[in-house]
């Protein structure tokens, strides 16, 4: 077995959770979403061997280019997706609504899609500026808290439904049943919340250690380099978000929608700023 | 202005200041303004700005410095804002923070252990002092160290844990200004340079990346040897390494010999760090044999591309030219000759020995045997005595919002009230964060105290 058949085996099984927990939301069958969990963790821990077999593999290669799989476009995909989903079965062992699976299995499934379809999956050698223990510190901090601010904008998106049906007033029809497995407003807002100030400083752990690391490679630890810039903005959007509902007293939809504004500052992060500007961290391409 | 009305514009001002409004907006422009500058390109001359977006733009870019945005007279100006509200916020609200950490409120009237979101009422038929007793052993080993208060025959019990996390909210923003501190201590103490040297040669000055000036260094720095090391059949490298020598007066400084510095391993020197950040080849270094045709031995010739080499006979040659591949024959090198009684001439040196040509009357022949780079590496060169303090911040930043988010300060009141010969129980608890959890324990921990006291009864 291979990393590539493990990686594999886990967007499979995702596949089949996401629609387990489908038909579990149309059809009301508790069992269907359990089994839609055991698939979600059957894959989860073939990502994650996965992900570990990679890395072994790496070392086994002629050349000494051994490494931490976080390096290439490919690698980082595959790894924000398993952060997603572990922060989800973290979640889920909390709360139990098998019905968040429908929210975030999908975020799951472009990260594996795309990794497979887009990303060079060759094992690649380090650049000279890469190999520094920092990288794995940054990277893994880094993208713990991305799983934590996307199951924050998950559950605003699922707030913020629940919250226009119940505003309309409709009731009776699919729609509603499939809102009546939702948590309670108040439950949702109270994880956006939580899902957020656990990401938060790991979050915080991430510019720090991306800030020791640019300082060892470049000289400065801070040169506003547009990563490092939009790192800052999601810390400032997040910050703003934390005060706003801790001493200001915000909440619901207010706090919904600046979690959402977040966590497209955060994809723009990792991914817009790779894509659409010039700078130190775009992944080799 | 009216006498009266300044102590008033002062509180008003004080407290806009403190303000978390000021916060909010602050953050959001601090936020929004991060945008604009990785949007427009930073850093190019201001000419380049009006040809590519017009001279009004260019005027507006000039005006607001969105050429260099991140040290435009507005951002540093939003993020003085940011700190003084950030330390006019915490100065405003730490000391009553502190005493509820500090002096908590050990004997609250009922009503207000009452209001407590959390609370529950019981009676037990023995005296206060015995439920006391009881109780309190049960909260010392299940929560906290218990205090115990007794005034007009009513006990208090309070115990609370985690209070030190009520203070990281200011922690952090203790850290957010030791971090702006060391960053204008570096941006007024510090510099940042670049310099090359190539292989063998010394330098003792640097040229300034912000001034484009000169910087003399006070000591000079030599580079021994530069070398690339590739991934095993690949060209892709793996790593840049220059071995650096110090010299103070000219003469090497022990320890600070031949010193690797490779990216991401710096050296520092007299409050200097030298990075490896860039190399090119400085020249090409040539090794002929050449043969007098008078007769006599062959000998080897060295010499760079960039200086003329000279034969014992007092010849000179110079380096006219150089082709890597000649018609498959390999590497050659066209060579200028100028002989002591001031005429010159010209040769071919090849890498094959059949092939020799040039002017006949040259009195060597020459044949290439290798040719080698000589490199020149290149080092950014920073002094930044802000960075230790920066660090410093940065650890309390990750202590201060760790203990901020993941812990909370807990506390539990108990009054024990004694009420026709019965025992009234009031118990109430408070977190400042995790409140749903807290509930769930405080319920747990009520019914585990109710009983345990109810076990004691005969
Ligand atoms: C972006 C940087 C900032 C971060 C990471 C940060 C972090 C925090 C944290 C973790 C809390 C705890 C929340 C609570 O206990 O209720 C907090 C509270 C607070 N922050 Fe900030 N803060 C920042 C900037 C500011 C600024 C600029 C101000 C200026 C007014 C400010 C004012 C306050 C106030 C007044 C509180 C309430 C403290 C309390 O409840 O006792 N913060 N901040």
């Amino acid at each position: 077995m291979t990393s590539f058949n493990f990686l594999s085996g886990a967007t499979s099984a995702y596949f089949i959770a996401f629609w387990l927990m489908v038909s579990y939301a149309a059809l009301h069958r508790e069992v269907l979403g359990r089994i839609g969990i055991g698939f979600t963790w059957l894959g989860f821990i073939s990502h994650g061997l996965g992900i570990g077999l990679r890395w072994y593999e790496s070392y086994q290669l002629p050349g000494d280019v051994g490494h931490a799989p976080f390096a290439n476009f490919y690698e980082s995909v595959v790894f924000f997706g398993w952060a997603i989903v572990l922060a989800f079965l973290l979640l889920d062992l909390r709360l139990r609504r098998r019905v968040l699976g429908v929210f975030v299995l999908p975020l799951a499934l472009i990260c594996m899609g795309w990794a497979q379809l887009a990303g060079r999956d060759a094992i690649e050698p380090l650049m000279p500026a890469l190999r520094s223990r920092w990288l794995t510190y940054h990277v893994i901090s880094c993208f713990l808290a991305y799983g934590a601010f996307a199951m924050s904008f998950c559950v605003s998106v699922m707030y913020l439904l629940k919250q226009r049906a119940h505003d309309d007033g409709r009731s009776g029809g699919g729609w509603q049943g499939f809102l009546g497995l939702f948590p309670t407003p108040a439950t949702l807002d109270n994880i956006n919340y939580r899902a957020v100030a656990i990401g938060f400083p790991i979050w915080t752990v991430g510019i720090v250690t991306g800030a020791a690391w640019a300082n060892y490679a470049w000289g400065r630890y801070w040169s506003w380099d547009p990563k490092e810039t939009w790192s800052l903005i999601v810390w400032f959007v997040y910050a703003a978000f934390l005060h706003a509902r801790l001493t200001r007293g915000w909440s619901g939809r207010a706090t919904a929608w600046l979690a959402i504004g977040g966590f497209v500052a955060t994809l723009f992060c990792y991914l817009g700023v790779n894509l659409l500007l010039p700078g130190l961290h775009s992944y080799g391409s | 202005m009216n006498p009266g009305s300044f102590p008033q514009l002062h509180a008003t001002l004080w407290n806009r200041l403190c303000s978390l409004k000021l916060t909010l907006v602050t953050l959001f422009l601090l936020a929004g303004g991060s945008v604009l500058g990785t949007i427009l390109p930073q850093g190019l001359p201001l000419s380049d700005y009006q040809q590519r977006l017009g001279p009004v733009a260019a005027r507006i870019i000039q005006v607001l410095q969105l050429h260099d945005m991140y040290h435009s007279w507005w951002f540093m100006g939003l993020l003085g804002l940011f700190a003084v509200n950030l330390v006019a916020c915490s100065v405003h609200r730490l000391p009553g923070v502190w005493r509820q950490v500090a002096v908590p409120d050990l004997t609250p009237p009922t009503s207000r252990l009452q209001s407590r979101a959390q609370s529950c009422t019981w009676q037990e038929s023995q005296s206060p002092e015995q439920v006391a007793q009881r109780l309190a052993a049960m909260v010392g080993s299940r929560f906290a160290r218990v205090r115990r208060n007794e005034k007009d025959g009513t006990i208090w019990l309070f115990a609370h844990k985690q209070a030190w996390s009520r203070l990281g909210a200011y922690v952090t923003h203790l850290a957010i200004l030791v971090i702006l501190l060391g960053g204008v201590i570096g941006g007024f103490g510090g510099f940042q340079g670049y310099v090359t040297i190539a292989e063998g040669q010394s330098v003792d000055h640097l040229s300034l990346s912000a001034t484009q000036g000169v910087k003399p260094l006070g000591f000079s720095v030599r580079c021994d040897q530069f070398t690339v090391d590739y991934y095993d059949n690949s060209d892709r490298p793996r790593e840049f390494r220059s071995l650096l020598t110090i010299l103070e007066d000219g003469r090497e400084v022990p320890g600070q010999v031949r010193v690797p510095v490779r990216v991401n391993h710096p050296l520092q020197y007299r409050g200097l760090t030298f990075y490896q950040s860039g190399y090119g080849v400085d020249a090409y270094l040539f090794r002929f044999s050449v043969t007098p045709k008078t007769g006599g031995e062959p000998f080897e010739l060295v010499m760079p591309s960039d200086k003329s080499g000279s034969l014992p006979d007092g010849t000179s040659v110079v380096i006219a030219g150089y082709v890597p591949d000649f018609d498959g024959q390999g590497p050659a090198a066209g060579l200028q000759l100028f002989y002591p009684d001031g005429e010159h001439g010209r040769a071919m040196a090849f890498h094959d020995p059949e092939l020799i040509s040039g002017d006949r009357s040259a009195p060597y022949a020459f044949r290439l045997l290798s040719i080698d780079q000589r490199f020149y590496t290149g080092l950014q060169v920073s002094r930044d005595p802000g960075v230790p303090i920066v660090w410093i911040g940065c650890l309390l930043l990750v202590v201060g919002t760790l203990a901020a988010f993941y812990f909370s300060h807990q506390r539990l009141w108990l009054q024990l009230h004694s009420e026709g010969g019965a025992t009234r129980v009031i118990c109430a608890g408070h977190a400042h964060r995790h409140q749903e959890a807290f509930a769930r324990r405080f319920e747990n921990l009520c019914v585990d105290l109710q009983q345990s006291v109810s076990k004691e009864q005969p």
